[in-house]
């Protein structure tokens, strides 16, 4: 809990022959991390040994996931509509949780061909009828959409193109241009009921060059159309066959969503199988190699290394070496009690501690619940924020882990919230008075921050006295475990005894000047100058507690504004009462909203900026097990 | 006939929720432009702007919340009538002064929130730290908040207690504190600059978070010497606990706001300070070995 998961390192020597069972068995249990070898062979002794390679299973794997992958992309975008707006909010409130479909332990690569076998040609023909479809649908629309250009003009268009003496070329120029048309040499047909004019011109194919270097300086853009019939016909017929096509596309879907409800599900399973096929076979390029057997090397648990062992043991049928010890370094496994877990992630977000480092989250879980809850302070708004956190928890929360932490997290925010709202009074801020005269202050158990401000200030500053202490006395200890005296006297140390000198000071004791003078030049020895600046830091740190306070104020006072607003709308005659619910309604949702998520943020912000800077500074790697993330699928239980 | 003393206090509520209000506006027109550029990329992230366009709006409400308090407190709304000391009428004014002044902090929190919606547009990671970095320069307003609060409550405006009988020269050392804290306040402008580095710092290379945080919080030191001066101001001056000197005389107060528009100009360095913590985050995301040497730099 105070630091993280002990870990040790680890050596596994199995012969080639077991090396897949050996992977998969350590895919399946996911309890180590493999390290890359290649660093390590560059060392002498290691001479004998070669880096291994990804095994043919990752290029085996990787085939057969660019068929599936294909197949499953067409059946799903043929398939499934764009979704709705609500469908994006019903994914969190309605997450799709998946049944996991049971596999055998082997042949995944055999089960995988027998589905491709069936479904592929199938799902080919589909897609080969879809896009013929689909092209033959763009090719009519580009007919009808050319054709509307100039179907001003009656001609048939099977006479555009080339004669044995002219030539026939139908477009669109705009009409300011039309004068220049003239002097054309040849006969022209203009239509200039549309917007910009339609024509159609037949000219001697000896004025080729002459013709179309006029045109060019009218700016005419030619329409090319095959076929036969007027222009007005050709639109007619590609209009029917669109309509056509488009019966024949609806029935083709019918089919490919019939086709994806009997395929998706195997295909989906598929596609988990093979990454995870994939990930085994490229795991083997982390691997050292002999001619004969294999070296893996990683961390492991300190707790779980000789399970580990069993692991090794059981896959390579006895034929192994193993042995592990403790790391000096290592990647990180925050391990704490499950109440804590939660939290795990706000430390997290700061920073993932060093291996040898404290892992602060017990320390900050604590009082980050305390601190939101005495921001918030609203017995009200508590309730609602629970309600919240359980609907996350109960939806969204199922489907993903981070969601499911955080909404503990904030159901643990909410108690805190009700509890510091009793205890002050508040109730949608002074909404009792006006529907009970109760007033906040006779409500509070404790005490009302808006009647009396000074008592909740002077807690915020004792508050952070003794947060800010608590941070100085872990570095003070972290210090001294490391053997940096200088660091705890200077850093640690000289924070105390210049408290002690206040407070013996202001307890009428002289004595406490020398102590202040001491921590002064234990200052000044450590920085110089700059040592006399710190003295402010520490300050500024405890006064920053202060927006304890003001933030419970302005919750309160914000919600009493509210309240106040609604009252005067209230004295509306008729519409009074509905406008009052209106304000109230909005008034609280948006104080609700900005407060909630403000009390988290500075509440965050204390112990990042205030209390984490005193002892934490994080930085380690994240333990990352080589675990196969399965989804879809689970292995048949023998 | 309404006395004096209202005509000052409804002018510390204009000052409150003028000041406050414009201020929100202009932070939160920055974060909206970024919001804006954002959502013109991709429309989904509409739900992500709007909460990070809303960040630099709190301000605007702690300046309602002052203006709506003064108010109701001397009986201006409401209509309870209460006859508002001439006195009182400056401290309302000095409340004013301190969170609307202090609002001006919208414009800092407004140029980091408007990095944070880019960045946290681009990597989902990123929302979390953004949403830190950008409330960082809020520390300024709360701190203007707390000492209106401080001067409404002492001065009984609000909490109920009746208003006490307050020297003229009071009354203007609670000018002295709104000045002190409200333009010291203004460090959150430097603050931005710098928490904006830093969420850029953050967006490139995670780890830098915690040393981004460091330089970003530096120039909130101006605003803690000005918090620090009000709250003396306030407590030497007798507001606070209110053992007024009984001879007080006027000059005590004229001084009072001659120490907070000290301290309160001197914290405009910050805004330097902050460009120069900017720097110090970039170059210390760059090579983390510059820590030092940047801190040293941004401290000057």
């Amino acid at each position: 809990m105070i630091r993280p998961a002990r870990m040790s390192r680890f050596d596994a020597v199995v012969l080639e022959q077991d090396r897949d069972r050996v992977v998969d068995a350590l895919h399946e249990n996911g309890i180590a991390q493999i390290e890359d070898q290649s660093q390590r062979l560059r060392g002498k002794e290691w001479s004998e040994l070669a880096r291994a390679g990804a095994s043919e299973r990752s290029s085996n794997a990787s085939s057969r996931l660019l068929r599936v992958k294909w197949l499953h992309d067409f059946l799903s975008s043929a398939t499934t509509q764009p979704p709705g707006k609500f469908d994006v909010l019903m994914q969190y409130l309605k997450p799709d949780i998946p049944t996991p479909k049971e596999i055998p332990k082997r042949g995944v690569f055999r089960m995988v061909d027998s589905l491709l076998a069936e479904a592929e040609p199938k799902i080919k023909l589909l897609e080969g009828k879809h896009s013929a479809i689909q092209s033959e649908k763009a090719k009519l629309q580009k007919t009808i959409d050319d054709a509307e250009r100039i179907k001003g003009i009656p001609f048939d268009v099977s006479w555009l193109g080339e004669s044995e003496y002219t030539l026939t070329e139908a477009g669109v120029i705009s009409k300011e241009h039309l004068p220049d048309l003239k002097d054309l040499p040849g006969e022209v047909a203009i239509d200039s009921s549309g917007e910009s004019a339609a024509i159609l011109i037949c000219y001697l194919k000896i004025d080729r060059e002459a013709v179309s270097k006029q045109l060019r300086k009218t700016g005419f853009s030619q329409v090319l159309l095959s076929g036969s019939g007027t222009p007005a016909e050709l639109i007619e017929r590609s209009r029917s066959r669109l309509g056509e096509l488009e019966l024949n596309e609806k029935t083709l879907l019918a089919k490919i969503s019939s086709t994806g409800k009997k395929y998706l599900d195997g295909l989906a399973a598929c596609r988990e199988l093979l990454e995870i096929e994939k990930a085994r076979g490229e795991i083997s390029s982390a691997f050292a190699k002999t001619e004969k057997t294999v070296l893996l090397s990683g961390f492991v648990p300190s707790g779980q290394a000789e399970s580990l062992r069993e692991i090794v043991k059981k896959s390579s049928s006895d034929r192994y070496y193993f042995a592990h010890s403790d790391a000096d370094d290592a990647p990180v496994l925050q391990s704490n009690p499950r109440f804590l877990k939660p939290f795990e992630q706000l430390t997290e977000m700061f920073a993932v501690p060093k291996y040898n480092e404290i892992d602060p989250t017990f320390l900050l879980a604590p009082t980050f619940v305390i601190y939101y809850g005495l921001m918030l302070t609203d017995a009200v708004y508590g309730v609602i924020l629970f309600a919240l956190s359980v609907l996350l928890l109960k939806t969204y929360g199922k489907a993903n882990k981070a969601a499911k932490d955080f909404s503990w997290v904030l159901i643990a925010c909410a108690v805190s919230t009700i509890i510091f709202g009793v205890l002050t009074g508040g109730y949608l801020g002074d909404i009792m008075a006006y529907l009970f005269g109760a007033n906040p202050a006779d409500l509070a158990l404790w005490v009302d921050p808006l009647t009396d401000p000074i008592v909740i200030l002077k807690l915020a500053i004792i508050i952070g006295i003794l947060h800010v202490d608590t941070g100085v006395f872990v570095s003070l200890l972290e210090n001294l475990r490391q053997k940096n005296f200088r660091a705890a006297a200077v850093d640690n140390a000289v924070w105390f005894i210049l408290q002690a000198g206040i407070l013996m000071y202001y307890l009428g004791m002289r004595a406490g000047l020398v102590l202040m003078g001491i921590s002064v030049l234990l200052l000044f020895y450590g920085y110089k100058v700059m040592g006399i600046m710190h003295i402010t830091g520490f300050m500024g740190d405890i006064l920053s507690y202060a927006r304890l306070l003001a933030l419970a104020l302005a919750t309160g006072g914000i919600a009493m504004t509210v309240n106040l607003l609604a009252k005067m709308v209230f004295a509306v005659p008729y519409v009074g009462i509905a406008l009052a619910a209106v304000v109230l309604l909005v008034g609280h949702t948006f104080n609700f909203i900005m407060n909630a998520l403000g009390s988290f943020i500075h509440s965050l912000r204390l112990h990042y900026v205030e209390f984490f800077g005193k002892f934490y500074s994080g930085g380690g790697s994240k333990f990352s097990p080589f675990r196969a993330e399965r989804r879809l699928t689970k292995l048949e239980a023998r | 006939m309404v006395s004096e003393g209202a005509v000052l206090a409804a002018l510390g509520a204009a000052i409150a929720v003028g000041g406050a209000g414009l201020a929100s506006g202009m932070g939160a027109g920055i974060s909206g432009a970024a919001g804006a550029s954002v959502v013109a990329d991709d429309p989904k992230k509409f739900g992500l702007a709007i909460i990070f366009q809303a960040i630099p709006q709190t301000q605007g409400f702690y300046g309602f919340l002052i203006g709506i308090l003064i108010l109701f407190g001397t009986g201006i709304l409401g209509g309870a009538g209460v006859e508002v000391p001439i006195a009182v009428g400056l401290a309302c004014v000095g409340a004013g002064l301190a969170v609307g002044i202090s609002g001006f902090s919208a414009i800092g929190q407004g140029i980091v929130s408007g990095a944070a919606v880019s960045e946290a547009a681009r990597r989902p990671g990123m929302f979390g730290k953004g949403m830190v970095f950008s409330v960082l320069p809020e520390t300024q307003a709360i701190y203007g908040l707390l000492i209106s609060i401080l001067i409404l409550f002492f001065t009984g405006v609000i909490g109920g207690a009746g208003m006490p009988d307050i020297p003229l020269a009071a009354g203007f050392a609670a000018i002295g504190a709104g000045l002190a804290v409200g333009l010291a306040g203004l460090s959150a402008i430097g603050q931005g600059i710098a928490a904006a580095a830093g969420v850029g710092a953050t967006a490139e290379k995670p780890e830098a978070f915690g040393k981004s945080m460091v330089f970003s919080v530096l120039p909130e030191t101006q605003a803690i010497y000005g918090l620090l001066i009000s709250i003396l101001i306030l407590f030497f001056t007798g507001i606070i606990g209110g053992n007024y000197l009984p001879q007080m005389e006027l000059p005590i107060g004229i001084a009072a706001i001659g120490a907070g528009m000290a301290v309160g100009f001197a914290g405009l360095s910050a805004i330097g300070q902050g460009i120069a913590a900017a720097a110090g985050a970039a170059a210390t995301a760059d090579k983390p070995h510059m820590f030092g040497k940047s801190m040293v730099f941004s401290v000057l």
